[in-house]
């Protein structure tokens, strides 16, 4: 039996101008499950992340969380309501260090400072960041930037967990490490929602996924329901080449 | 070493304030000149506050301090009451005018040099009105009494203001220092540097800025209260002064912005070159010769210490640092 969703998105809407960027979706977050998000640059997946997160207002539609509805709460209101994110190019507080980067968030949370700092080094080390948690994050590699964005956000113990390209850039080791961690934190009862552009990766990881195109949700499935779905194939190899072809 | 630290920070400050409390005493100096220090240094480590560790370029500072001079004069001169209580208003109306400012700034994403320009525009608009007021009520200015009543704050020895506004000095940088190690001084510099990112880490950016506003726009009234109480005349010439706004501002850059102890360095370093150019050049001051020398040590100084005067001290620490750090190579070491 399935457990009932944290997050409920009905019929969101996000225009800039004339253009939609997310057009009429809807989807439902459930705890203990990834949702993979797929779709070619500029189909809204990003657009869509951001109106999860309270960076964009909807211009229509309504988020439900836990059956409340934040559709107008602010960012950090919604992520002490339970949501937390990655961003796809990351962004690091500059001026504090590693593990301070990690301690901001939870402090926020109403954790205490040493309880924080705690929980920001048994995060780093599961990530394999404990050299690093004193440096700067100017002194960390572009995948240890994501890593970082990813401890982030994890450390949170968050009721939903929105990853944006957190595999992107890491090598494959790290890649291991960070799917480990994730199957861990979705094993923990988190509903984790994720961008990826690796295909391969997806549909290793995700238990559902929802195809998009120009703003719109064009399928919903499991991966191997995604891969044999015609609308996706013809996104990703054209329609003239929809016969026979696999993901 | 580590436990040591924090210790030697809080106690460092009161060492500073009691070599400074002891200055007058050497009579080296005249006590205005101090008192001008004493005042750019507070006005320059609250401005740092709102700037350095929020990122506010906040040009209300003065209005700020003219408020707190004006409430307190009109306390004493005008009400008759004690000082108390227009000190407490002073505050009471800077804090809430900061607050307001602040609040609606970020509502309206109105930020960075736009910000500045609004908190200018609101500093020319007290200032617009301050002068209405001197002109319709009070045409000259406010004069206070000129007595000696320790219990209502007047003193006909101007040490009393000068050694009130170091200890307002020591007072602020303990709280900086407070701050910074807390748990809100980390939430202000994720708030500082990255909105996005501290606002989708769940910390409330507009909130924890608009304290930081608050919180800066407090001392400045306070040393206008204490300039009201120590010149005894208020008028809008002598408490909207442009020099103090842009001394508070280079005292904070070229001593160290967002550092602990880069304001009161550059306080007194502003006072030092501003008096020794005076002093030196002044008899020939027939076209500005004062102000351009001045303005020219100050670049000097911006062009050499890009981080602020705090910076030799860093690099000293830094060289030891390294020098204790090198092994020394001693002959016994050499293994042939």
């Amino acid at each position: 039996m399935s457990e009932s969703p944290v997050l409920v998105a009905e019929n969101l809407t996000k225009r800039f101008g004339g253009l939609i960027a997310v057009n009429d979706v809807s989807l439902e977050a459930i705890p203990r499950q990834i949702l993979g998000i797929m779709g070619q640059n500029g189909a809204g997946k990003t657009t869509l992340f951001n109106t999860f997160a309270g960076i964009y207002k909807a211009d229509g539609g309504r988020l439900l969380m836990d059956g409340e509805d934040i559709t107008t709460y602010p960012a950090w209101k919604r992520s002490i309501a339970g949501i937390s994110r990655t961003f796809q190019i990351p962004l690091p507080i500059w001026s504090l260090s590693v593990s301070e980067n990690v301690q901001v968030g939870l402090i926020a949370h109403g954790k205490s400072k040493s309880d924080a700092k705690r929980i920001a080094d048994i995060t780093l080390v599961d990530l394999g960041l404990e050299a690093k948690m004193s440096s700067l994050p100017s002194d960390l590699t572009p995948g240890q930037l994501r890593l970082l964005e990813f401890a982030r956000a994890a450390s949170l113990r968050p009721k939903l967990l929105l990853l944006d390209e957190v595999f992107a850039g890491l090598s494959q080791v790290e890649q291991r490490s960070t799917a480990a961690v994730v199957r861990k934190l979705k094993d923990t009862g988190i509903a984790i929602i994720w961008i990826e552009h690796n295909v391969r990766l997806m549909m290793e990881l995700a238990d559902r996924i929802v195809a998009m195109d120009h703003g719109r949700k064009i399928a919903v499935g499991s991966p191997l329901e995604i891969a044999r779905n015609p609308d996706v194939i013809s996104v990703y190899l054209g329609r003239q080449k929809t016969a026979g072809a696999q993901i | 070493m580590s436990s040591f630290k924090p210790f030697f920070g809080f106690m460092i400050i009161p060492l500073v304030m009691s070599v400074c409390l002891l200055v007058p005493s050497f009579n080296l100096t005249t006590i205005d000149l101090l008192m001008s220090f004493a005042a750019y240094a507070a006005l320059a480590v609250s401005w740092n506050w709102v700037c350095g560790l929020g990122g506010l370029m906040n040009m209300a500072h003065i209005a700020f301090y003219a408020i707190g001079a004006y409430s307190c004069s009109i306390a004493v001169a005008k009400l008759g009451i004690h000082p108390i209580f227009g000190i407490l208003a002073g505050t009471v109306i800077t804090a809430t005018l900061a607050g307001v400012i602040s609040y609606l700034s970020f509502r309206l994403k109105v930020t960075e040099l736009y910000f500045a320009l609004l908190t200018l525009m609101a500093a020319e608009g007290i200032g617009a009105l301050s002068r209405g007021f001197e002109n319709e009520y009070s045409l000259g200015g406010i004069y206070l009494p000129f007595v000696n009543d320790p219990g209502r704050f007047a003193f006909l020895d101007k040490t009393y203001y000068y050694y009130a506004l170091i200890g307002l000095t020591g007072v602020l940088l303990a709280l900086q220092l407070w701050v910074q190690r807390s748990k809100w001084g980390l939430l202000i510099t994720a708030s500082r540097d990255s909105e996005r990112a501290a606002s989708s880490l769940g910390v409330p950016v507009v909130r924890i800025l608009t304290s930081v506003a608050v919180a800066s726009a407090i001392p400045p009234a306070l040393v206008g209260s204490i300039f009201a109480l120590s010149s005894l005349f208020v008028t809008v010439d002598n408490v909207f002064p442009f020099e103090l706004l842009l001394s508070t501002i280079i005292a904070t850059v070229i001593g160290g912005l967002g550092t602990l102890w880069g304001p009161f360095i550059g306080a007194l370093a502003v006072t030092l070159i501003h008096e020794g150019v005076r002093r030196g050049v002044g008899v020939t001051d027939a076209v500005g010769l004062t102000d351009m020398v001045y303005g020219a040590t100050l670049v000097l100084i911006v062009v050499v210490f890009p981080g602020g005067l705090i910076g030799i001290f860093r690099q000293l620490r830094n060289a030891r640092n390294r020098r204790n750090a090198e092994p020394a190579l001693r002959p016994e070491h050499i293994h042939v």
